[in-house]
């Protein structure tokens, strides 16, 4: 049997629109007209995940992601609908759970493990290698409220990761920790991957989700959008966020972010991104030719303006920028001739999120005309590295090759 | 870096529906969670003193003071009949200790599962263990504050004797009471916010309907109403232990059992179909 079955699982919450003067809401709750909203954060929601398969779910704020780790932790119950789980779980969103700052490290690694589910004879036997782990021997009978920050973190992630789930859970997981941390979490994940764990990874950060899951689900008010391949996941997912907005009554996704607008000084600059075959596009392989439409309207005449974009990362800022020199547009644009250019680029070398910034200049740049809103867009690699630029390392022992982290 | 944990026996399986657990489901939770009582109850007891100099001495030492206030007021400024061969102070004191030990117990145990919703809402053990964890901490004081009551009964001349082996079945009886409303009210609490004030107004109305100042038969007109208090059973059963007599001991254990019964059946009933759901309120 599945490892983990839903069917049609639904998960209504019930919210209170509370009056803030005392006596009115006195009086509400005592006739029993207390308003009562209802919001189902997941209907009908179908989902089978076999043993051993890794899977990633993800979605919007408010999609029904973090309701559905809850259920499936087995924190809340659905409302309607059936869900099992097989084997033992364990959330990895209970990283330093139950952590009490009075007692001392030892003390809340056995109290944090037994909440996780770990016995008292296993955390006896692996405290040392815990501790290790952590780095903190010398400050494992401090009490924890002494620790810093990063001291408190690496132990509770000590003990997280000591727990050996048949089903791990994993809750945005590049959210927490700095970027050592993170790499060990995944290289935990990776570990226990290899040897067999279920693995559901909940997140919105679309970062490393091809390289860690066999398959994806995208949720959307609650309900299931797409399930299938990391790819079609990534294309769901913006196709998810591209109706949110229509449904909004903002431009379509597919003219871009670009095309809510910053007034610097004249020119609304709006950005777009295509691929080769000239669709507008959110996501392309590393390397692949991306190409990106600037389009400026003036409120006056402009002549010979420069051209500037970046290309940015959330963590790294921009990796990339660069702009035409005075001159190279040549003419006089203004209200009824807009600048219309094209930039091609190459998609960057590694795997993550980024966005692309175009702007307006006057002819010696010394004047910002416009400059657009980010145009956002995923890339995908099959080299293993995070980073900036893709330095193709191959690993070797004894002079044979034993990894190969190179893009392939 | 870790190690295995080791095949499981039995795999456990977690299935949920909208129905309400079935009370052989949340049994079996409870067997396969007991170690976590002790050891939150440890630790909930460590953290509370660590960082008090007299640590676990203040919970001691309150009941008794409160009960020496008690002993002097209700021998000095108001008599209050006591049989000719109890020590007021004793009977008021050895009272007191239970009283408290239940006041204490009963308002953190009444707001446990909220004050444990950082734990509650990330990883999943069996509520019911919340409200029991202060109850089994304070068991700790308790029991250093009878060991004191032992003391004072030489001071004040009330032989020991072979009926001093029932205080803790006394003690016992005293948390098993304080666990059971504790658990409805602790669920109780999540919904309603209000509960924590209740349990506090209802405690200070309580100590003077029960047989804790006086004995069951210094309030005539009150006596149905002593005997059907909860606490009315183990409190006499400590009465017994320590004078070797009291007032009514049957009844007041009969009223006590039925109370066992009916707060079992009520918490049974609340925790099948909320038990999981509770924590949406969080």
């Amino acid at each position: 049997m599945a490892a983990i079955t839903l069917d049609a699982v639904g998960k209504r919450y019930r919210m209170t629109d509370d009056d803030p003067v005392f006596v009115r809401q006195l009086a509400k709750v005592l006739t029993g007209r207390r308003a009562v909203r209802e919001h189902w954060a997941l209907r009908d929601v179908d989902l089978e995940v076999h043993h051993g398969e890794s899977i990633g779910v993800i979605g919007r704020n408010g999609s029904g992601k973090t309701t559905m780790l809850r259920l499936l932790a087995g924190v809340s119950a659905p409302t309607v609908g059936r869900l099992r789980v097989e084997g033992s779980v364990a959330p990895l969103i209970g990283v330093g759970v139950g952590f009490n700052p009075e007692l001392t490290g030892r003390e809340n690694v056995f109290a944090n493990g037994q909440i996780l589910g770990l016995s008292k004879a296993q955390l006896t036997r692996d405290l040392d290698e815990i501790v290790a782990f952590a780095e903190l021997e010398e400050f494992i009978s401090t009490p924890v409220k002494f620790y810093s920050s990063g001291m408190f973190l690496r132990l509770a992630f000590a003990v997280a990761i000591q727990v050996e789930p048949e089903v791990l859970l994993v809750d945005e997981i590049l959210a927490v920790g700095d970027l050592a941390f993170q790499l060990k979490c995944l290289e935990r994940m990776r570990e226990l991957r290899e040897r067999g764990t279920t693995i559901v990874v909940v997140t919105h950060n679309l970062g490393s989700l091809s390289r860690m899951c066999d398959r994806a689900v995208v949720l959307s008010h609650g309900r299931k959008r797409f399930d299938g391949d990391v790819d079609g996941a990534l294309g769901a997912y913006h196709e998810a966020m591209r109706d949110d907005r229509e449904a909004r009554g903002r431009p379509a996704l597919t003219e871009q972010e670009g095309t809510e607008l910053l007034h610097a000084g004249g020119a609304e600059v709006t950005v777009l991104v295509r691929d080769t075959g000239g669709r507008p596009t959110a996501q392309a392989r590393a390397g692949d030719e991306l190409v990106v439409e600037l389009e400026a309207h003036l409120d006056h005449e402009v002549t010979d303006p420069i051209v500037g974009f970046a290309v940015g990362h959330p963590i790294y800022g921009n990796v990339y920028m660069a702009h035409t020199l005075p001159g190279e547009i040549a003419g006089t644009f203004g209200p009824d001739k807009p600048v219309r250019a094209t930039i091609r680029v190459e998609a960057p070398q590694l795997e993550g999120s980024y966005h692309v910034v175009a702007s307006l200049a006057d002819a010696d740049g010394s004047l910002t005309l416009g400059q657009s809103r980010h145009a956002d867009f995923y890339v995908t690699t099959t080299a293993r590295a995070t980073g900036v630029v893709d330095l193709g390392a191959v690993v070797e022992l004894d002079g044979r090759g034993v990894a190969d982290l190179r893009r392939r | 870096m870790a190690t295995a944990a080791g095949p499981s026996t039995a795999r456990p399986v977690l299935e949920l529906t909208g129905e309400a657990t079935p009370v052989r489901v949340l049994a079996i939770d409870l067997w396969r969670h007991r170690g976590l009582l002790p050891m939150l109850a440890a630790k909930d007891f460590h953290a509370r003193y660590r960082s008090a100099t007299l640590g676990v001495l203040w919970s001691v030492l309150l009941p008794l003071l409160q009960g020496a206030v008690f002993a002097i007021v209700f021998t000095r400024v108001v008599d209050i009949p006591v049989s000719p061969g109890v020590s007021y102070p004793v009977f008021v004191i050895s009272g007191m200790v239970l009283w408290s030990f239940l006041t204490q117990s009963l308002s953190a145990g009444a707001t446990a599962i909220v004050d444990g919703g950082a734990v509650a809402g990330k990883v999943y053990f069996p509520r019911s263990i919340l409200p029991a964890v202060p109850v089994l901490a304070n068991l700790v004081s308790l029991a250093i504050a009878q060991a004191s009551v032992l003391l004072l009964m030489v001071v004040f001349d009330v032989p020991w004797s072979a009926t001093l082996l029932l205080l803790p079945p006394a003690m016992a009886l005293t948390a098993l009471v304080a666990v059971l409303l504790a658990e409805p009210l602790a669920l109780l609490h999540v919904y309603f916010r209000d509960v924590r004030y209740v349990v506090q107004a209802g405690l200070m109305v309580a100590l003077y309907a029960s047989p804790v100042l006086y004995p069951l038969d210094a309030a005539a007109g009150l006596r149905p109403l002593l005997l059907a208090n909860p606490v009315s059973g183990p409190l006499q059963l400590a009465r017994f232990a320590i004078f070797g007599e009291a007032d009514a001991i049957g009844a007041a254990l009969t009223a006590t059992s039925a109370w066992v019964l009916a707060l079992s059946a009520v918490t049974a009933l609340a925790y099948r179909r909320h038990e999981r759901v509770a924590v949406d309120r969080l």
